[in-house]
């Protein structure tokens, strides 16, 4: 019989982000909210955004660098330009092709953080501004007898 | 070393035979080979990564493309119509149904007799009846969801679980269907729901993601067996990864064993068995047979009438495209899997042309918010795409049949696996172009009904994962390679448990019908079989 679980040597290498980051992170996460007008609150999502920048880590290590490097840059932005206008600029301001190497430093950002932090901030529940009451990535619910359906059916266009 | 009964391959077929053998005797001696690995499932940080990449941790193990300029590629396509294997298998742990869709279709009862229907191909060695009670029991292995109610095929017993509630985005087909007299009913699908009945595995929370389920809920074979070495005492069960099988060694008509090789040593590997079972995939389990020669068998195992390899079949996927010209009810994917498909020309009046189905998709309207936000569309213009005019689906998949001269063979080379590359020499029928006119001009009305402009003609995959029908079962031993319980003509202890074995697949997805064959061999088995 093989391991079906193993220590991956590099474990005990991991990086962490430090404190300073990861609540630079967070208001980056918070701050998709108002600028795509979406009425959910972060707060509850706040563990498993932490949780994800772990993953992302535990997965590929140089993500802790990716997100020191989005903290220093949200700084630069945010010193010349206010906090509404800097996240503006990364949100508003996306590299096309995404599938290419990033340029800047702003092209970075936008390609490993903001634009992964948008795709989770949408399944985790920002969706729901948008008519739908269920979402790839979302965890909607088992579907059981009689209790309400997990997403919008035929009856709901009724 | 020693088994008693020796698997080539881990999928659906290994697992649902051997959870059998077991059932009966605990300490049965089982051993399956796999030429891959395993893939990690059900791990947060992996979907996750699915979530806001699309990478699944899988595909590092699908077939490259065919060889192109610039890009050396695998495999060889040599007949006229290109049958793409990239994406359509998997070489992990689990086998292909590491990423199925989970869409679990019976066959109709025609489906068995098509060639004393029309002409075509051969019989089935046995009636729908036959295998009825096994798709009942299939569905129970699969922890299928559909609508027991549903009087499409004849069913003796209940699905396991109830039948997912078509989602709002069905409603422009359903409207249409409703116009037009057409048809239609819930896909019966392979999402564990919830039940009084016990079990280790979750039920589909509806995450959408059901190509990497964070939860298990969408059935793996890997998953089923990792339970049974886990949870039961069956001391005598083996699982070797990364073991690439050479040949099935025969003894005259007995098989006597395998050689694989190792992947992690290289070392080449001798095992004995008292019996052989080859549960790869179509493609695979047919070289396999190719490469096996010997004395007795010059040409390969079972292949004395040189049908291993021919019939090759797989479905046509067409894929229509339409506009809505506008979206009140801003209809977009909710869920990740269809809930909708009409039966309607999957029926004996079409068996003839070559039956089809169609599939409302999960996400009939194109709109992908993510993308949007992260091109840094703002807010009000997103809301103006989503509830303006948008691209409308439907899919579907249509029947073609067998042909000798379609085939698929051993490339003397090995892929990024190690594993001998194939050669594909398959070329449709004259017959199909014009049947897809007709099929047009079906679609046309229906996109009309739903209140769409159909914008183009079809797009079409010839991709190989409903691969079928390369030892194709028979009564008459030259007219295909196993016998009515899957064991290779011409031998005594040699089966082949595969999509490979079905002389047709009809319109609709085989897995289920694998899943009630493999529990029908295992029976066949425990009966006291060799």
């Amino acid at each position: 019989m093989y391991q079906t679980k193993v220590l991956h040597p590099l474990s005990a290498l991991v990086p962490t982000v430090t404190d300073s980051v990861a609540a630079s992170m967070w208001n980056l996460f918070v701050a998709i909210g108002p600028y795509w007008e979406l009425t959910d609150d972060p707060e509850p999502y706040r563990l498993r955004f932490t949780t994800f920048m772990q993953n992302r880590i535990a997965l590929n290590p140089i993500y802790a660098a990716f997100y020191a490097a989005a903290a220093t840059c949200i700084d630069v932005l945010i010193a010349h330009l206010g906090e509404p206008a800097a996240y503006a600029v990364i949100f508003s301001k996306q590299n096309d092709d995404v599938a290419s190497v990033p340029l800047t430093t702003l092209n970075l950002v936008q390609q490993y953080v903001s634009s992964e932090f948008i795709a989770i901030r949408v399944a985790l529940g920002g969706f729901k501004d948008f008519g739908a009451i269920n979402y790839c990535g979302y965890f909607g619910g088992a579907n059981i007898l009689d209790e309400p359906v997990p997403y919008r059916t035929l009856k709901d266009a009724q | 070393m020693k088994v008693g009964t020796l698997f080539i391959g881990s999928g659906v077929a290994a697992t649902a035979i051997s959870q059998r053998l077991l059932k009966k005797d605990p300490n049965a001696s089982i051993l399956i080979l796999e030429a891959g690995v395993r893939t990690k499932t059900m791990d947060f940080g992996l979907w996750e990564n699915y979530v806001v990449t699309g990478q699944l941790p899988y595909q590092p193990y699908e077939d490259l493309v065919y060889p192109q300029r610039d890009n050396p590629g695998e495999n060889a396509s040599v007949g006229g119509t290109d049958i793409p294997l990239s994406g359509a298998r998997v070489f992990t742990y689990g086998g292909s149904t590491m990423h199925w869709g989970g869409w679990s279709f019976r066959l109709k009862p025609e489906d068995f007799h098509l060639f004393s229907n029309t002409g075509q191909v051969i019989d089935w060695p046995f009636g729908y009846e036959t295998l009825e009670p096994y798709y009942c029991q299939a569905e129970h292995h699969l922890a299928v969801s559909g609508d027991s109610d549903d009087p499409t095929v004849p069913r003796s017993e209940h699905y396991p679980f109830n039948a997912f509630p078509y989602t709002l985005e069905d409603q422009p087909a359903v409207n249409a269907f409703h116009q037009l007299g057409i048809d239609y009913s819930h896909v019966p699908i392979a999402r564990r729901g919830v039940s009084s009945v016990p079990s280790h595995h979750a039920p589909c929370q509806t995450t959408g993601t059901c190509k990497y389920c964070p939860f298990g809920a969408r059935y793996v074979a890997s998953n089923y067996m990792d339970d049974m070495r886990a949870w039961n005492d069956y001391p005598n069960l083996d699982v070797k990864l990364g073991a690439v099988v050479l040949e099935v060694r025969m003894a005259g008509r007995r098989a006597a064993g395998v050689t694989y090789i190792d992947r992690t040593t290289g070392e080449r590997v001798v095992v004995d068995a008292d019996r052989v079972i080859v549960a790869g995939g179509t493609i695979e389990s047919a070289k396999l047979l190719l490469r096996s020669k010997s004395a007795d068998w010059p040409d390969g195992v079972g292949n004395q009438s040189d049908m291993v390899g021919r019939h090759f079949i797989t479905h046509p996927y067409f894929v229509y495209t339409g506009t809505l010209n506008e979206n009140p009810l801003r209809l977009q994917p909710e869920m990740n899997f269809p809930t909708l498909v009409s039966r309607y020309y999957d029926s004996a009046a079409e068996q003839k042309k070559g039956k089809f189905v169609l599939v409302n998709p999960p996400d009939p309207v194109e709109f992908y918010l993510a993308p949007q936000m992260q091109a840094g569309k703002s807010r009000e213009t997103i809301d103006a795409m989503l509830t303006g005019s948008n691209k409308i689906q439907m899919h579907g998949m249509i029947e073609v049949f067998g042909r000798f001269d379609n085939r698929v063979t051993n490339l003397p080379k090995l892929n990024h696996m190690g594993m001998p590359e194939t050669i594909v020499d398959y070329t449709k029928d004259s017959g199909f172009d014009d049947r897809m006119k007709e099929l047009q001009l079906i679609v046309t009305r229906i996109f009309v009904a739903m209140g769409a402009t159909l914008t183009d003609k079809p797009s079409i995959s010839w991709r190989a994962d409903h691969a079928a029908s390369t030892c194709r079962m028979s009564v008459d031993e030259k007219q295909g390679v196993v016998d009515a319980n899957l064991r290779v003509h011409g031998t005594e202890n040699l089966y082949v448990c595969s999509n490979a074995t079905f002389p047709n697949i009809g319109s609709v997805n085989p897995t289920l019908t694998l899943t009630a064959l493999s529990l029908r061999l295992g029976d066949h088995l425990n009966d006291g079989a060799s």
